[in-house]
């Protein structure tokens, strides 16, 4: 199935080549969970601080629980503020 | 209190020598990388703090210049020369070398405030000061320089002055290295 | 000691300056800045005051803690009844103007009357001067500072000036200090101009003490090591600026756009941290050319940018080429997701003009933003704009911020803020604000809790008056969930009176991503006469917070102003996570009240004030 991976900020160097804006679309087997996607493409998850799956937030200890579905997005930043 | 610090200091500073003897003092520098440096400030604060026992930017003896248009942040001081204009042109004997430090130090007792070293120096660091009719410059805080130690990024580092381009020579070494590699 | 313990009162009118103690008795109750200098407008103007009438003051005040080595202690403000909402107005600014106001010895001036003919302040320690601003009326703000500069012989006077937009009587015109950092919302540069006062220009050697040295040096220094050990301000911040909330408040579906008839953007990615740090085929460069700090600050958020030189904004405009104060994420937002312009170069252009001719880029986009939804349902034509509007056009928003950073064609309607444009235009139900004063960069339906803190916040809308997203989105104390009205109403007070006394202090509210109030309070109270701790802070921030509330009640708003659009509480949000939601108001500020002490109209009892010493 399909997922879109989208790092952003100091996680975009773990992008895998051919990523446009911050994302690509990406094949993973059935089952996946949202914390297995990111170790897949090798993002370390202390520097995971912020994680949404389809815009929501996945807190660190419900990531490995958490399984995707075809055609939805996963999202990652290190810890971020602004305003 | 402040003074009082200071005088500590210059005990644990940096010099390695016989006191008042005939050793060899190993001077350290001032070393500053404009590209670290945020325009902050911190410095200037530290600076006044150490010698005129307020925060006020105005008496600083490191000043940070920039360049709007360029978005660049340089902070400047006296680089200590080691045959300083300033000295030679003092017509009070006012300025002396600090043994231990190598910094150029203004004696307040001896300075009528002329401004002769603020015409001789090339750099612009030595400065006079309307409040007390003395000139001042960097002192290099006896061997700790406030300045280095409030910097937030590490653009004003106090290393061997020997060697103030050792940093710069590591990352040429590396990207010589890289390209040896690749 | 921390604070100078005196004010210049400048009569504009009478053209005297004259020096006066401070009230030490209200700075123990009021801290300083914001606090304080709240303190002293209600005390000596009317409430229902014509804000651009002589009658109304406008005060910039220091807090104690302003030219101290503490880290961001370079604050300052400007305390005046707002222009663009009739409401009690404080708009915060940075750069290196506070520290210069008290290191000339000033813990605040204040402007009262109207001088006959446009002048300019010129305090160099004691020595306060009004001179003649005649050769710099009709000049932006770059040019006013550039010019006092040269004028008096010294480029190290800081300089705090309104643009052409204040001079016109643009609703939201700014007070710029240092060329780019901005006391920027609720129109204070338009009372600024409105009595004829061009700029402020000082010069300070004085120096700043406070109470005990060694103890401040040791507090201040621990502080400082919080922020640079903490992820978001020691290394975040710096790195990517503010503009990486882009990419974020999309993905949480709460980016408003278009006028708010959206709530995520396409364009997103092409105007955020990320895309200022992309190298542009043009010419090799990135946007980004540098983060860069205001006076001690030691996270250094700031960006510089500078514009690709082949842009058509500045093709023939050689004045904008060099590097100036860049995007941050809600004038970025505002320039682009507001109006659904996606060309990060064109956004930059707005800003720099933005800060040229002091207007607030977050008005001006949302009330663009409403403009052109009036041009796309056909309410307002060429004929009246001039050009065409559509949402998405960068060249309209370039054109529109030189039009309406000089107040000229429909730059001066735009310049009336979105309340009153589209009130003019009879569909005042698209104005995207609260008070008169426009929503920032979160939408309400996607983020509860700071919905009701836009709804309640005393300067109309407003994101730092209570910034609950750090806890909604970012987790900062704690998370909480951004699609939930539970817990919401003591999130927003809890936040409200910490930033009030924050304000107060002259740091900056950044410091808030690491510290609590438990890391101010040291170094509070290592500075300032009396004992401060994080209680009596927290108190001081509530007393303010209803001191505020008091001032808006007497000028005549009530609950019935506490309120959102209709487009928040009714248009449930079309994509992302908050699909089919609306911002559930009317079950939080009822709860809000009774949490605040006030009654069910919103005003606060007699036992809160006593409370609170009011």
């Amino acid at each position: 199935m399909q997922i879109t991976l989208k790092l952003y900020a100091a996680l975009t160097p773990f992008l895998p080549a051919g990523a446009h804006n911050n994302q690509l679309d990406v094949e993973v087997s059935q089952g996946m969970t949202v914390g297995g996607l990111l170790d897949a493409y090798g993002v370390p998850r202390r520097l995971c601080h912020l994680v949404m799956h389809n815009g929501f937030h996945i807190p660190p200890d419900k990531r490995d629980a958490r399984v995707l579905s075809d055609g939805d997005a996963v999202a990652a930043w290190p810890p971020i503020a602004g305003g | 209190m402040l003074v009082l610090l200071r005088q500590f200091r210059i005990e644990w500073g940096c010099p390695v020598g016989l006191p008042g003897g005939e050793g060899e003092f190993m001077h350290k520098s001032l070393s500053i990388d404009p590209d670290k440096c945020t325009g902050c400030l911190q410095c200037e604060l530290a600076c006044s703090l150490e010698h005129e026992g307020a925060f006020n930017p105005s008496k600083s003896r490191i000043k940070v210049i920039t360049f709007e248009a360029k978005g660049r942040f340089v902070p400047y001081t006296c680089t200590q020369c080691a045959e300083a204009w300033c000295l030679e042109a003092c017509p009070t004997h006012a300025i002396t070398i600090d043994r231990a430090t190598g910094a150029k130090m203004v004696s307040d007792a001896l300075c009528v405030g002329c401004k002769v070293c603020t015409i001789a120096c090339p750099f612009g660091t030595i400065n006079f000061n309307q409040s007390t009719g003395k000139v001042i410059k960097c002192d290099l805080c006896g061997g700790d320089p406030e300045c280095s130690k409030a910097c937030p990024t590490q653009a004003i580092t106090y290393v061997d002055a020997n060697w103030t381009g050792l940093d710069k020579m590591r990352a040429s070494a590396a990207v010589a290295d890289a390209a040896a590699q690749a | 000691m921390a604070w100078a313990g005196k004010l210049l009162r400048v009569d504009l009118t009478a053209g005297t300056c004259k020096s006066e103690p401070l009230n030490m008795k209200w700075a123990q109750d009021y801290l300083g800045q914001r606090g304080l200098a709240t303190k002293y407008l209600v005390e000596e103007i009317d409430p229902k005051v014509d804000p651009l009438s002589p009658k109304n003051k406008l005060i910039m005040a220091t807090g104690p803690l302003t030219g101290t080595s503490a880290s961001t202690a370079g604050r300052y403000s400007v305390i005046t009844k707002g222009a663009l909402t009739g409401a009690i107005a404080c708009s915060n600014s940075g750069g290196f103007f506070g520290n210069e106001m008290k290191n000339a010895g000033w813990d605040m001036i204040i402007f009262e009357g109207k001088s006959e003919k446009p002048v300019y302040l010129m305090l160099e320690n004691d020595d306060a001067r009004l001179m003649d601003a005649a050769e710099f009326w009709g000049t932006s703000v770059w040019d006013t500072e550039e010019g006092i500069k040269h004028k008096h012989g010294d480029p190290m006077i800081r300089v705090a000036s309104i643009g052409v937009s204040g001079e016109k009587g643009v609703k939201f015109a700014c007070v710029v200090n240092d060329m780019h950092r901005a006391a920027g919302r609720s129109g204070v540069g338009t009372v600024m101009g409105s009595k004829n006062l061009k700029a402020v220009a000082i010069r300070g050697t004085k120096g700043v003490k406070v109470k005990d040295p060694k103890r401040f040096l040791g507090a201040s220094t621990a502080a400082k090591k919080v922020l640079a050990d903490n992820a978001v301000t020691g290394q975040g911040l710096p790195a990517m600026g503010t503009q990486v909330l882009m990419n974020v408040i999309n993905e949480t579906g709460a980016l408003p756009t278009r006028n708010h008839r959206d709530s995520q953007f396409a364009g997103a990615n092409d105007i955020g941290a990320e895309a200022m740090q992309k190298v542009r085929e043009t010419d090799g460069k990135t946007n980004l050319v540098t983060n860069a700090a205001c006076f001690g600050c030691t996270i250094a958020c700031g960006r510089i940018s500078q514009i690709d030189r082949t842009h058509f904004s500045v093709l023939e405009r050689p004045q904008y080429h060099g590097a100036s104060g860049g995007l941050e994420y809600e004038a970025a937002w505002a320039l682009g997701a507001a109006t659904g312009v996606n060309d990060l170069e064109a956004l930059t252009f707005a800003n720099f003009v933005c800060n040229e001719q002091g207007i607030d880029p977050i008005t001006f986009g949302a009330t663009l933003g409403a403009a052109m939804e009036l041009f796309e349902d056909g309410v307002i034509t060429e004929k009246q704009t001039g050009m065409s509007l559509k949402f998405g056009d960068a060249k309209a928003l370039c054109e529109m911020a030189l039009l309406t950073g000089k107040g000229e064609g429909f730059g001066a309607e735009i310049g009336l803020g979105s309340k009153l444009l589209t009130e003019k235009y009879g569909r005042p139900e698209l104005s995207m604000g609260v008070k008169g004063q426009e929503f920032p960069a979160y939408d309400g339906r996607g983020i509860q809790g700071i919905g009701l803190a836009y709804a309640t916040s005393n300067r109309g809308a407003c994101h730092l008056r209570g910034y609950t997203i750090a806890s909604e989105v970012f987790g900062i104390p704690v998370k909480t969930d951004p699609l939930e009205s539970d817990g919401k109403p003591a999130l927003v007070k809890a936040f409200q009176d910490a930033t009030a006394a924050v304000d107060s202090s002259g740091l900056c509210v950044f410091t808030t991503f690491a510290w609590t109030l438990e890391d101010f309070a040291p170094q509070i109270d290592a500075a300032c006469e009396g004992e401060w701790t994080a209680e009596r802070l927290l108190q001081v921030g509530e007393r303010i917070w209803n001191l505020e509330r008091t001032f808006n009640n007497a000028a005549g708003f009530t609950a019935a102003d506490d309120n959102l659009p209709q487009r928040l509480l009714k248009d449930a949000a079309k994509t992302g996570p908050a699909t089919g939601k609306v911002n559930e108001l009317s079950k939080m500020l009822p709860e809000y009240y009774q949490l605040r002490g006030w009654t069910a109209e919103g005003v606060p009892t007699n036992e809160t004030m006593s409370r609170l010493g009011l």
